[in-house]
């Protein structure tokens, strides 16, 4: 028989809520491009305004898993729904801030792994919710803003391609994602 | 700050950013001092972050080429050096954050200092790049492969040993000024085509500083650290012959000599185990030995100087090669072929990379649907699916527009069906069916017209005890390529369609092949060829009789390959995603492509696009509570976990999964805590059963030859103590025999002949077997009194059967018509079994002194039961039951379109 390869999805989302800290890493690599896709789906949908909606869109995702069964529905309750969620939220929590952090303080991070470490608490779905109001509060400052640190934290694009798509320079993206790590910097912090 | 004051802030921002620094402070004299703070800090932040080193970028004189790997300290690219115009390696360093700056210069100076030494072994700095965030090191370009590519199969003696001087007369003349290599392993020491050896990477484990703690540190560099190097000892060149020792053990053995399932593991057979490596009879093969073992002493002290060790190894390699066997030469011949197909041909351009649109679904069936294949003229597509119940695989066909019909069954029975694929002429399709024994294979053939299919065929027998995973059609639709079992190991042999005859199409010993797939020209073939556990990746020209693959090696190896439409690209699937690589340049690393999982990858040549299946399966062992009827997962993990056994104490669990990548045995306890591995084969082992005094544990396992050319040929039943140790062989490798079981006095071994279907026993102590019965008995396992064997027959009969041990008339016992096949456990005064179809469910009755008494029904059919591998076990306190389920089954097949074309 040939080879299958699994993501492990419903395994690891048992080992979460069993409160395995070391499988979080593996889950986040297998959310992250699933998030990238869906993201992708709904710029091509949705020309005119571009905005991620963290908890509509990890919604979306988690009734497709359901659909297509990739997540047992059978084994499927509210209270792992909102595992499902929290972890996504969590998740796209630590992306912000591992982007949002300077340089030079990345660098000096020595032996930290900033994905992996779970907080002692199995996040809920209000950390979704707490990425959501983060990013509407840049989106009051400039709705520009939201959108350069999406397509950068979340769907991983380069300046390059971040100017391309907002019909803008580099330099002008650059400006954006100064002032919006800076920000991002003292709003997580607090 | 306020909502409001970052407003400001930002506007005050994008003004300022476009002045001249010195008129900074004259805007912001009339703006709140806080803003204005935030203002400066952000202009001040506002420098261009680096981009992540990519193919193309620039940097000084160097442009990178294509990625040549990634270690633990960054990513490593081929570059082209404008001025001097030749072509380098550039490897990033602390470019991720993962080492401390000063590491970083440190690691810097010794990768320096090694290569002043002018060592032809030693690779040569040209340059030195520092950034902001880290540096770059700037060296020849080593063309040749890693000595990764020879794990996983014992190499020769002589061979291993002249390799090993090399290695060994490198590190000696770094130790001599003092350098210690500390990182030691296949991967880091490559070899070039003409076979001089290379060592890689100087000073990068013991400059990493080690801030991680080993638990984080991958098994592969774990696997090669000295003792001394776990216990974060300051380092001596002692060191590195520990670390070459493991090397070249695992080179001439074939396998890891301390590599366990986990770091603990690991790290503990580094500071205790001794070696256990016994060299075949040959000139040298004792010193070897002697020699492998003192470089591998537990204290530094003891061990022989690198300079000695050279020396050592220079005699082995002169010993040995005076009077070469038969069997040796060989190896060596494979190795020569290998290494002289290594030359790398340079490339002056690197052509665009193929871009894909997201994948689109081609089939939703429920169950799976796999092994696409396009018809020539691009209008159907034959298929495996498993029905929408998921039992049992057939092939279909379908027009491939036709998203909403249903597929046109071509095969319908009890067989499953693998790989089909279209003549080139359009005519006919081919394909493999599994015989009914289970062990062989069959290669079919029908005329198709349209949709239509004509009767069809048998063409050839063919062996495959690994599966179906290829079969092509020669470009004049007069033959086909398989993998069939030859004198050479699992090799391609071509076979006739008019009269089946077959041709060994490859001759390479010892080695396993698969996934033949012809060019769209037709001029050239690929294939995926085994050696131990690498994967290689081959083509060779179709026309020339005498042609000799060329092949490459990737750590992980493809899954999966197909040719492009161009029919120089070839598709590979791996490493979690596409990849490229070009078969006029075979040697230069794949690009990738794309992230994702895709198998069977398939060329529509017609439609100029590319098919793949998805597929998700996921097998784990439940445990059902008879008490409280709740059923618990008791293992979680994404591969296949079954043939779930209690220990006779109810205390342990033992089964098989193939988490490692083969399938060994492992045991837990009856709360799936406490998980450790038993075996170590890198074999499929299976049909493990505890002896009923709980003493040993018999199993069987089969060799893949390919893996090991002097081992075992067939299944074979094997023994171990349940406390861990060495298996024991009890067949002597003349017929496949299978599920063993129990004496009940815990000193015979029941075995069936797979093919004759004969029962066999063996006594534990050895001597020879003994027949217990010409018919067929299937799991034969003895009553807990001794006076009875049961057993099933799924061949010849339905349902369980019982026979007096000291023979007699077989009966078959009622209301055990409908049992699953392998679903049953004789335990005590219990039998238990699932029986399907209606009134399904897991059954049992108490079987002393009457075995016909009433069943009782006591827990619900498994949701989807694994097929195949024995699925069920009941403790002894009759409390606890586990069985295997197929959890997630999912699999579609998908189109990828090259973007170009939409």
């Amino acid at each position: 028989m040939p080879n299958h390869t699994n993501p492990r999805l419903e395994s690891l989302l048992t080992g979460v809520q069993h409160g395995r800290k070391d499988v979080a890493d593996e889950l986040f690599n297998w959310l992250y491009p699933e998030l990238r896709r869906m993201a992708a789906r709904h710029m091509r949908s949705e020309r005119s305004g571009h905005s991620w909606q963290p908890t509509l869109l990890v919604n979306e995702l988690y009734i497709e898993l359901l659909k297509n069964k990739a997540l047992d529905p059978s084994e499927f309750d509210e209270s792992r729904k909102a595992a499902f969620l929290g972890l996504a939220g969590f998740l796209m929590k630590r992306l912000l801030i591992a982007h949002s952090r300077p340089l030079q303080q990345r660098v000096q991070q020595v032996g930290e792994s900033h994905i992996q470490s779970l907080p002692a608490a199995l996040p809920d779905a209000e950390s979704l919710q707490s990425v959501e109001s983060v990013l509407d509060r840049l989106s009051a400052i400039d709705p520009r803003l939201r959108t350069v640190v999406e397509m950068r934290v979340f769907e991983g694009k380069s300046h390059d391609e971040i100017a391309v798509a907002l019909g803008c320079s580099v330099r002008t993206v650059g400006g954006h994602w100064s002032f919006a790590r800076r920000w991002l910097e003292k709003e997580l912090k607090s | 700050m306020t909502s409001g004051d970052w407003s400001q802030v930002w506007l005050l921002f994008q003004e300022l950013r476009d002045l001249a620094p010195h008129l900074h402070a004259e805007r912001l004299v009339s703006v709140d001092p806080a803003i204005a703070e935030e203002v400066l800090a952000m202009l001040q932040a506002d420098k261009p972050e680096p981009e992540p080193p990519a193919p193309g970028r620039t940097y000084g004189r160097y442009t990178l080429l294509a990625p040549l790997g990634s270690g633990g300290m960054g990513d490593v690219f081929s570059a082209r050096d404008a001025e001097l115009g030749r072509t380098v390696a550039v490897k990033f360093v602390g470019a991720r954050g993962r080492i401390l700056p000063s590491a970083v210069e440190r690691l810097i100076r010794e990768a320096q200092a090694a290569s002043a030494l002018n060592h032809p072994s030693l690779v040569t700095v040209h340059d030195v790049l520092r950034f902001d965030t880290g540096a770059a090191l700037v060296t020849e370009l080593v063309n040749g492969q890693s000595l990764r590519v020879f794990c996983g199969v014992a190499r020769p003696i002589p061979q291993v040993a002249a390799w090993g001087a090399q290695i060994a007369r490198a590190l000696a003349a770094a130790h001599a000024q003092g350098i210690v290599h500390s990182d030691i392993k296949p991967e880091n020491v490559m070899l070039r085509p003409d076979g001089l050896i290379k060592v890689l990477d100087f000073g990068l484990a013991q400059n990493a500083g080690m801030a991680d703690t080993l638990e984080h540190l991958p098994l592969g560099t774990l696997g090669y650290m000295s003792p001394e190097q776990l216990r974060g000892d300051a380092l001596t060149g002692a060191s590195d012959v520990f670390s070459l020792g493991a090397t070249l053990v695992e080179l001439a053995s074939g396998t890891h000599p301390f590599l366990a399932s986990t770091a603990g593991e690991t790290t503990r057979n580094i500071g205790q185990q001794q070696i256990d490596y016994t060299p075949p009879p040959l000139p040298g093969g004792k010193a070897f030995a002697t020699l492998l073992r003192a470089m591998l002493d537990k204290d530094p002290a003891r061990r022989p100087a690198m300079a000695a060790v050279g020396a050592g190894l220079d005699r082995i390699a002169a010993l040995g090669s005076a009077r070469p066997r038969y069997q040796y030469w060989l190896g060596a011949a494979a190795t020569i072929a290998v290494v002289s197909a290594l030359v790398l041909t340079p490339r002056t351009s690197v052509p665009p990379l193929p871009r894909f649109a997201s994948p689109v679904a081609l089939t939703k069936y429920s169950g799976i649907e796999q092994q696409p294949a396009f018809s020539p003229d691009g209008t159907r597509m034959a298929f495996v699916w498993s029905g929408s119940d998921g039992r049992q695989d057939d092939l279909y066909i379908r027009s491939v527009s036709a998203m909403d019909e249903p597929p046109r069954r071509i095969t319908n029975d009890a067989n499953h069906e693998f790989t089909p694929v279209w003549s080139p002429d359009g005519t006919r399709l081919a394909w493999h069916r599994r015989a009914l024994d289970g062990s062989d294979g069959e290669i079919w053939v029908a005329p198709v017209t349209g949709l239509e299919p004509g009767p069809r065929r048998m063409v050839a027998r063919v062996v495959d005890h690994t599966g179906f995973d290829g079969l092509a059609w020669t470009p004049d639709s007069a033959a086909l390529l398989s993998r069939d079992r030859t004198p050479h190991g699992n090799t391609l042999v071509r076979i006739a369609v008019a009269d089946g005859a077959k041709t060994p199409y490859t001759r390479e010993p010892a080695t396993n092949e698969k996934s033949p797939v012809v060019s769209p020209d037709g001029k050239r073939l690929l294939f995926l060829r085994l050696v131990g556990n690498t994967r290689l990746l081959c083509v060779v020209s179709l026309g020339d009789a005498g042609a000799v693959p060329e092949c490459r090696g990737h750590q992980a190896g493809p899954n999966s390959a197909t040719w492009m439409l161009d029919s120089h690209g070839i598709l590979l699937a791996e490493a979690g995603g596409l990849w490229t690589v070009d078969s006029r340049a075979l040697q230069s690393p794949p690009r990738k492509v794309t992230e994702g999982v895709f198998s069977n990858l398939t060329t529509d040549t017609a439609g100029r696009r590319y098919a793949f299946n998805r597929t998700i399966r996921d097998a784990n062992i439940w445990s059902f509570d008879t008490t409280t009827g709740e059923a618990t997962q008791l293992l979680a993990s994404s591969e296949e976990d079954s043939e779930p056994h209690f220990s006779p104490d109810g205390r342990q669990i033992l089964f098989r999964s193939n988490r490692s990548g083969a399938h060994e045995l492992y045991l837990c306890n009856r709360d799936g805590s406490g998980l450790r591995q038993l075996t170590q084969l890198g074999v499929h082992a299976g049909s493990a059963r505890f002896s009923p005094d709980g003493r040993w544990i018999a199993f069987d396992a089969f060799f893949d030859t390919g893996s090991n050319a002097r081992g075992p040929r067939f299944d074979n039943i094997y023994v171990m103590p349940a406390a861990g140790g060495s298996p024991r062989r009890l067949t002597d490798d003349t017929v496949a025999s299978v599920v063993p079981n129990w004496s009940a006095d815990s000193r015979w071994i029941y075995y069936t002949h797979e093919k004759s279907r004969e029962c066999w026993k063996v006594s534990l102590d050895g001597g020879a077997p003994v027949r217990v019965s010409g018919e067929e008995m299937w799991g034969a396992v003895e009553s807990a009194d001794g006076q009875w064997i049961w057993f099933e027959r799924p061949s010849s009969g339905t349902g369980l059967w019982r026979r007096p041990a000291a023979g007699g008339t077989e009966q078959r016992i009622p209301g055990t018509e409908n049992l699953a096949y392998r679903t049953w456990e004789v335990r005590g005064a219990t039998l238990a079994f699932l029986r399907r179809g209606d009134h399904g469910g897991f059954y049992r009755r108490s079987i002393v002194p009457d075995p016909n008494g009433p069943l009782s029904r006591f827990a619900p059919p498994p949701k989807r039961l694994l097929h195949g591998p024995a699925t069920m076990s009941l403790s002894p306190d009759g409390n606890g039951l586990l069985y295997t389920s197929e959890d997630l089954t999912i699999g579609d097949i998908y189109v990828l379109t090259p973007e170009a074309q939409l």
